[in-house]
């Protein structure tokens, strides 16, 4: 084809590719970050159907204006609000009338919108004279006004049920007419936009409409919502990418001309670049709506094109060919080298074209179609316009020091890469959005002042029939009601279910009883009597709730957003409040075993787990990239240095890139992480290029000129892109900038050296000692491969095979073969039997999504525990070699158990050793840990009480087991009743993947609670600690045998074994150190905590340190004397009531969750036995603060447990303040590893989650004082020593650092 | 035609019968002239709900037009305070305060007025509202029967009892159309100036 035929051949293409380009729609959707297939686009779909993340709140400040100012104001608004298209349902009054349709409407049916402890409550004695004695005081001041609404709701359901509906747990509510903040002086207009914010664009009027109605206030107004993050972010990442495309085509030109000192090159150029800019348009459009991000990208593949036709340029320029041959020597050179570079990038956004993720398959697809557009713009316009460009050469001198200054760069790379050991990776989709500090001002203080920061959690329900759904609905409502959660709003709320009012029906007394009760309660307090009330609350109950009750009514949008109509049946929502992320597994554990139907999704960790995804894919194809990428090198250059030498530009870009993330403490973000693509694509080009022109004078320095030039172009335009609001897009900016600059020094100074014939860099020596070093680190990987296969036990049974049977779904959990796994008010009971082997199996299949999260949760702790992964690996090899032949100190029946667990499960935990030694060392756990550290996370307190000393001669176990470790533990704890195949039967309470036992009892009445303890003997391998439990109660029946199994077995480490016999009614703390067993006998009652009191540890100094050093000492106090106060009269309930104490020795209060007290809000789980009944009460989560579940192990081995919970709470304020305590502590321990300027504001919020706790104000005085802030310091100290501190070094330490204070 | 001028006749009765006398005037006129009174209450109400009197006590504070604070402090404490039309009642028994705007329910406000209509100063507003009959005293004693019939509902009649210098009422008796009772008498009434605005402020 000749040069003009082609140049018309590509002018064709250029106007077709103009035309086809005409479609193209950008959109700024944050769901195109996400996949847009499984279960985050499904969540998504939800999220958008019932319009869940789109309400807007505005808040009219009046506070220094006039109450009519603020009204006439806050109506004015709405007016305007409601005059804007798209608005959809505004609500700023809330009248008298709104409040009298609500009662006229609830009012036939209040009864059945209580749950059954509230009707409970209600109408019990006690719960109807409060009410009537409301009902005396309301007549009392309002005379006649009173009697009317006395009248009309006697016994106060109508106001019990719309508090019911109405509590949203945010802090404002109507008052005089309008919806206020608790002070009344400000006003908040709710809008629920009929459009959805991920429909706003840059262009879209709404937020500008709204803008205008804020701003003709006279008052000033605050605002947030979706849609004004969503135009925010529109907007930035429209004015980014504007300026960077006009910013970057006039950095290229102005690069362009600095190179070649004349504008004919830059002419020529436009041929390839318009192309390939063409060809990437007809891929956005093709694939239109594409994000705006992908299209941000546009400037950086034009590079590509800038650089594929500066090389040629450059090249034909010293080729000495004349102007109409000169293009095609140059193809001919470089053509190679081109196509291998061009096509490995090629590979690298093919890759990326595969993704589920809209926005990286757009820039995969849109970077393909750039490059083939480059190459065949070159090739087309290349002979007619390099012929027309003249030329005009790179003038680029060769210094001679050039190869010198490569050691400085690898020690430069080697500086910059370390901060990519401590990059991270943001997966919060906020992080991606571009808040103004305006919007980010409005957005704290709203979300501050009302509570809004709570995290929701959602459920789906889906059903043919309306009135089912709402029974479903219900049924998980109810159960979900029973978590600490702050609020729980759904369908079943706005329309009780059939079921429910039956419910309550049967829950009712006769009609006359009640009527009786009501009569006798009234007349208590004065009043006559309410004939027809008990008569009237059963009519409530009677009729079905219609589902349009609340049509008329002020809350019909509300109820809109719980309950859809669709096509195939009805669509409800459950809405959830949590006060921690770490509650909602409790929560999806019980919807998923109540309604295995229903869909549980946590918007905000969707789309952190999409964008884990999209990391993952990145990375994925990144990884697959490289591999192509030296495979295609290997194939051409047959020679590793050349091979080393063309990829190292790109390795070090990418170093660099991760590294200035690190060093300028930016997480990385998806599009940050895309821009990666294009430095391995362009950096490996100039590797190419430099490597292919290696000792080839000219040649040589016009590709050295090329890659200077190329790169400038590209890092000029992105450069412009570092100032960007938008975070995506700056992000991408950092990445492209440092890894090209990068990439392209090492390019022209390293590979140069490299390659170069004499005296290459680095030298023979220095080239010797790497490989040597290289050899040293492989040897030492395999060692460690070695060692950690050579030391595994190895598992028992050769020929054993997992049960085939399946898991059957069954009422509240799962079954396999002969064992369940059930869920009963937010607490786990399984149920195993028979063969060990299978036992295990049926652990490992029922269990598995509980035990993956607790593992996970346990290496989280222990990454925050141990940050440095050297020393993680140190531990880990050491605890595997020290752990080696622990399988020789189990029983081969356990080991069985072990095995079997293993072989049903999926290890998905890498790089720590074979599953079968890892689960072998979990046994081992509580041992390791203790033996390590001597940790005082384990601090338990237990009694023991029989004969006599209980009310009833029932002998009573009683203890907290407290470990501040992983919330799991306590959240997701388990009852196992296990009946061996040998041995007796037994109930115990720990979490699932432990073997053995810490807390139990067997069916022949012996109970056993371990304590850590603390001796000078050293630790040695045995039978773990929590396995000796179990063999006790699979073998023990008295005090003796128990004994004899704890000398037999020896211990790991020190331990304080309290059993009881209630059978023989005994009791006896076994003292048990790696050397010697002490028994100490409590005659009918005793109290244990951490430490031995036998006289013969008098000399131990390790135990000594304990009783001087930890909590054991006060905690033991408190134990006595409470179980001596009820001496002779204690009952499980007191035994309860004494694990919740929260104060000092002698009552004196301390701070909640203070160490020195039972209850110190560790307990992972607190148990009661009455051991004579073989009944078990077991704390609810969070540690005792939620009631208790009461399990009979005589039912479960029945078959007719129904574990009931007791002592639940009113509310979950309790619960919710346990769960500041954990807050409190995390923050505190985040705050220990930041810089004190850093940790300040922490140690603030933490002092301000628990108010008077000696743990955040010591460090708060520490960080005081460290920062010179002395008087902060010495209130902060003084507060700390006077609550008081926890242990003796914290005392110590407050006062040096007080006496240090200036 | 007889029949007809019969009937004209019954319709000018009542009239005729609530034409209040010139001691009505007077009587107005003086309570008009107070702008503001303090004073001690016990309210004692009898009522088919209650099987005994119930007796309560506090402090009145009123302010015209439209201020006022009603403090109960026995048997259980309560605070009510209008101002305006808003209406603002806080009985800790019942737990949070409840606020309203009387005047989006028209029927809330006609009792509320009707209730305290003893403290209106305005005998045109009166007779607008409510038959009078005025029996000159000591004690003058003023009856009002609503012509609203919704309010007639609630409140058969008032009786009101004024003080010796017709300053202020010192006795109101309201009976209900069931036959319940309420009878408010003031005792240690002082007429200041006026009062302070915090006290006519929800708190």
């Amino acid at each position: 084809m000749s040069n003009n035929a082609r140049f018309a051949l590509g002018a064709l293409l250029l106007c077709v590719f103009a035309v086809l380009a005409r479609g193209l729609q950008i959109d700024t959707d944050l769901r195109s970050l996400l996949p847009d297939q499984g279960a985050e686009a499904d969540a998504f779909a939800i999220v958008e159907e019932f319009h869940i993340a789109d309400a807007l709140l505005f808040e009219v400040d009046g506070s220094e204006s006039t109450e009519a100012t603020l009204v006439a104001e806050t109506h004015k608004l709405a007016a305007a609000l409601r005059a804007i298209d798209g608005i959809g349902v505004v609500q700023a009054e809330a009248t008298l009338n709104d409040a009298l349709a609500l009662e006229t409407a609830i009012a036939p049916h209040a009864a059945a919108f209580l749950s059954d402890a509230q009707l409970k409550k209600a109408l019990s004695t006690e719960g109807l004279r409060k009410t009537f004695s409301g009902h005396m005081a309301l007549l009392a001041a309002g005379g006649a006004l009173g009697e009317s609404q006395l009248t009309r709701d006697p016994l106060g359901l109508h106001r019990e049920a719309l508090r019911t509906i109405q509590g949203s747990g945010n802090d404002f509510g109507a008052k005089r007419g309008l919806l206020r903040d608790a002070t009344g002086k400000r006003t908040i207009v709710a809008v629920w936009p009929s459009i959805a914010s991920n429909e706003i664009g840059p262009n879209h009027p709404l937020v500008p409409s709204i803008t205008a109605a804020v701003e003709a206030s006279e008052l000033p107004v605050q605002w947030l919502g979706g849609h004004r993050v969503a135009a925010a972010t529109a907007s930035a990442v429209s004015n980014d990418i504007t300026f960077a495309l006009r910013f970057g085509s006039l950095a290229l030109l102005l690069v362009l001309f600095v190179g070649f000192r004349t504008v004919r090159p830059l002419i020529a150029a436009a041929g390839a670049v318009s192309l390939a800019l063409s060809a990437g348009a007809v891929a956005a459009t093709w694939l239109s709506p594409v994000h705006g991000i992908a299209i941000s990208f546009a400037s950086a593949l034009t590079g590509l094109a800038v650089d594929t036709w500066i090389h040629l340029h450059a090249a034909a320029s010293v080729s000495n060919a004349p102007p109409e041959r000169a293009f095609e020597v140059a193809w001919k050179r470089l053509r190679g080298p081109i196509l291998l570079s061009m096509s490995s990038t090629a590979v690298a956004f093919a890759l990326l074209a595969t993704s589920k993720v809209p926005v990286i398959s757009a820039l995969g697809g849109i970077g393909l179609a750039t490059i083939i557009g480059a190459v065949l713009g070159t090739w087309l316009f290349g002979p007619v316009l390099l012929r027309m460009a003249g030329n005009a050469r790179l003038d680029v001198r060769d210094p001679a020091g050039l190869a010198s200054l490569a050691p400085v760069a690898v020690a430069a790379i080697v500086v910059v890469g370390l901060g990519a050991s401590w990059v991270t990776f943001n997966s919060d989709p906020r992080a991606l959005l571009a808040v103004s500090p305006e919007v980010a001002a409005d957005e704290q203080a709203l979300v501050e002042r009302y509570d809004l920061s709570t995290t929701r959690a959602l459920v789906v329900v889906q059903d043919a029939s309306a009135d089912h759904l709402l029974t479903r609905a219900r049924r998980l409502e109810r159960a979900v009601a029973e978590h600490p959660i702050t609020d729980v709003r759904g369908p079943g709320m706005w329309a009780p279910s059939d079921e429910h009012r039956a419910h309550l029906q049967a829950e009712l007394p006769s009609e006359p009883e009640l009527q009786q009760r009501i009569d006798a309660a009234a007349a208590d307090i004065g009043f006559t009597g309410f004939p027809g009330a008990a008569a009237a609350v059963i009519a409530q109950l009677k009729d079905p709730v219609p589902q349009d009750l609340w049509a008329s009514t002020a809350l019909a949008p509300m109820v809109g957003r719980h309950l859809r109509q669709t096509g195939d049946g009805s669509r409800g929502l459950i809405s959830i409040g949590l006060p921690t992320e770490n509650v909602a597994p409790a929560v999806e554990d019980t919807i998923r075993t109540l309604d295995p139907e229903a869909i549980f999704l946590q918007p905000a960790k969707v789309a952190e787990t999409g964008l884990d995804r999209t990391r993952d894919e990145m990375t994925l194809a990144g990884g697959v990239a490289v591999l192509l990428l030296s495979l295609m090198l290997a194939m051409r250059y047959r020679d590793t240095e050349r091979v080393f030498a063309a990829i190292l530009p790109c390795g070090a870009g990418v170093l660099a890139a991760l590294g200035a993330h690190g060093w300028l403490g930016i997480a990385l973000n998806p599009v940050a992480l895309a821009g990666m693509v294009l430095v391995v694509g362009l950096g490996l080009d100039y590797g190419v290029f430099m490597v292919e022109t290696r000792g080839d004078g000219d040649h040589a320095r016009a590709a050295r000129g090329a890659v200077l030039l190329s790169a400038a172009t590209t890092v000029v335009g992105f450069g412009s892109l570092l100032t960007a609001k938008s975070p995506a897009v700056s992000g991408l900016g950092l990445s492209v900038t440092t890894g090209l600059s990068t990439a392209a020094l090492f390019a022209v100074v390293v590979v140069p050296a490299m390659l170069r014939a004499d005296a290459p860099f680095p030298g023979v020596r220095t080239r010797r000692w790497a490989l040597r070093a290289a050899l040293v680190l492989l040897v030492l990987a395999h060692a460690d491969l070695l060692v950690a296969n050579l030391v595994v036990p190895l598992p028992p049974c050769d020929d054993c095979s997992p049960s085939i049977s399946p898991v059957v779904a069954i009422d509240k959990g799962w079954q396999l073969d002969d064992n369940r796994l059930t869920r009963h008010h937010g607490i786990w009971l399984l149920e195993t039997e028979g063969d060990s082997y299978q036992t295990g199996v049926a652990l490992g299949r029922l269990g598995a999504p509980l035990r993956v999260r607790l593992e996970n949760e346990m290496f989280s702790s222990f990454h925050n525990a141990v940050p440095n992964p050297l020393a993680r690996a140190v531990i880990t090899r050491g605890a595997m070699i020290a752990g080696s032949s622990l399988g020789d100190y189990i029983e081969p029946a356990h080991l069985a158990e072990i095995q079997g667990q293993c072989d049903a499960t999926q290890d998905h935990v890498r790089f720590h050793g074979p599953l079968y030694s890892r689960k072998l060392l979990y046994q081992a756990v509580h041992d390791f840990g203790q033996a390590l550290v001597d940790t005082p996370l384990l601090g338990c307190t237990a009694i023991a009480a029989g004969a006599s000393s209980t009310a009833d001669g029932h002998w009573l176990l009683a203890r907290n087991f407290d470990f501040d470790g992983a919330e799991a533990m306590d959240r997701d704890k388990v009852v196992r009743v296990h009946r061996p195949q040998q041995g007796y039967a037994h109930l115990t309470v720990s979490f699932l993947g432990l073997g053995g036992a810490v807390s139990g009892f067997n069916e022949q009445g012996l109970a056993v609670a371990i304590n850590a303890g603390g001796s000078d003997a050293p630790p040695r391998p045995a039978t773990p600690m929590t396995l000796l439990v179990r063999e006790i109660l699979e073998q023990a029946s008295s005090l003796d045998e128990a004994e004899h199994i704890l000398s037999g077995g020896g211990g790991f480490v020190s331990e304080n074994v309290l059993v009881v016999d209630a059978e023989a009614g005994e009791v006896a703390v076994f003292e048990v150190s790696p050397e010697r067993v002490v028994r100490l006998t409590g005659g009918d009652h005793i109290a244990v905590s951490n430490h031995f009191r036998d006289p013969s540890w008098s000399d131990d100094a390790t135990n000594t340190r304990r009783i001087e050093e930890l909590t054991t000492v006060p905690r033991l106090q408190r134990a006595e004397e409470l179980l001596n106060a009820n001496l002779g009269t204690l009952t499980p309930a007191d035994a309860r009531a004494i694990l919740r104490d929260r104060s000092a020795v002698g009552g004196v209060p301390l701070p909640r969750g203070h160490r020195h007290a039972l209850d110190a809000d560790l307990a992972t789980h607190a148990v009661v036995f009455d051991v004579t009944t073989r009944t078990a009460w077991v704390s609810r989560y969070p540690h005792l603060s939620a009631g208790w579940m009461e399990v009979s192990l005589t039912d479960v081995l029945a078959g007719t447990a129904e574990p009931l919970m007791i002592e639940q709470p009113d509310t979950n304020d309790d619960a919710l303040d346990a769960l500041k305590t954990r807050q409190m502590r995390s923050l505190v321990r985040e705050a220990r590893s930041l810089s004190a300027a850093s940790a300040l504001p922490l140690l603030h919020k933490a002092v301000t989650l628990r108010p008077g706790h000696p743990e955040p104000l010591l460090e708060l005085g520490r960080v005081h004082a460290e920062l010179h802030h002395t008087e902060e310091a010495r209130i902060a100290l003084s507060a700390a020593l006077a609550a008081p501190l926890e242990y003796a070094h914290q005392e110590r330490e407050a006062l040096t650092l007080l006496e240090s204070l200036p | 035609m007889c029949h007809l001028a019969f009937i004209f006749l019954l319709a000018s009765l009542p009239a005729l019968a609530e034409e209040p006398s010139s001691g009505a005037e007077q009587a107005w006129s003086s309570l008009g002239s107070v702008q503001a009174l303090d004073a001690t209450f016990t309210q004692e109400q009898t009522r088919a709900l209650l099987s005994r009197p119930l007796v309560s006590s506090g402090r009145i504070r009123f302010e015209r037009p439209s201020s006022l604070r009603w403090e109960t402090t026995s048997p259980s404490t309560s605070v009510m305070v209008m101002s305006g039309t808003q209406l603002w009642m806080h009985v800790p028994d019942l737990g949070a305060p409840q606020e309203l705007n009387m005047s989006d329910d028209p029927r809330v406000e006609s009792l509320v007025r009707g209730l305290l209509v003893w403290l209106d100063g305005d005998l045109e507003s009166v007779k607008k509202n409510y038959t009078l009959t005025f029996v000159d005293g000591p004690p003058a004693v003023a009856t009002l029967v609503p012509r609203d019939e919704t309010l007639r509902g609630t409140i058969s009649s008032l009786e009101l009892t004024l003080a010796p210098d017709l300053r202020w009422v010192q006795r109101v008796a309201i009976t209900e159309p069931d036959g319940d009772t309420t009878v408010l008498t003031l005792s240690d009434v002082t007429t200041p100036e006026d009062i302070p605005n915090d006290v006519f402020k929800p708190q």
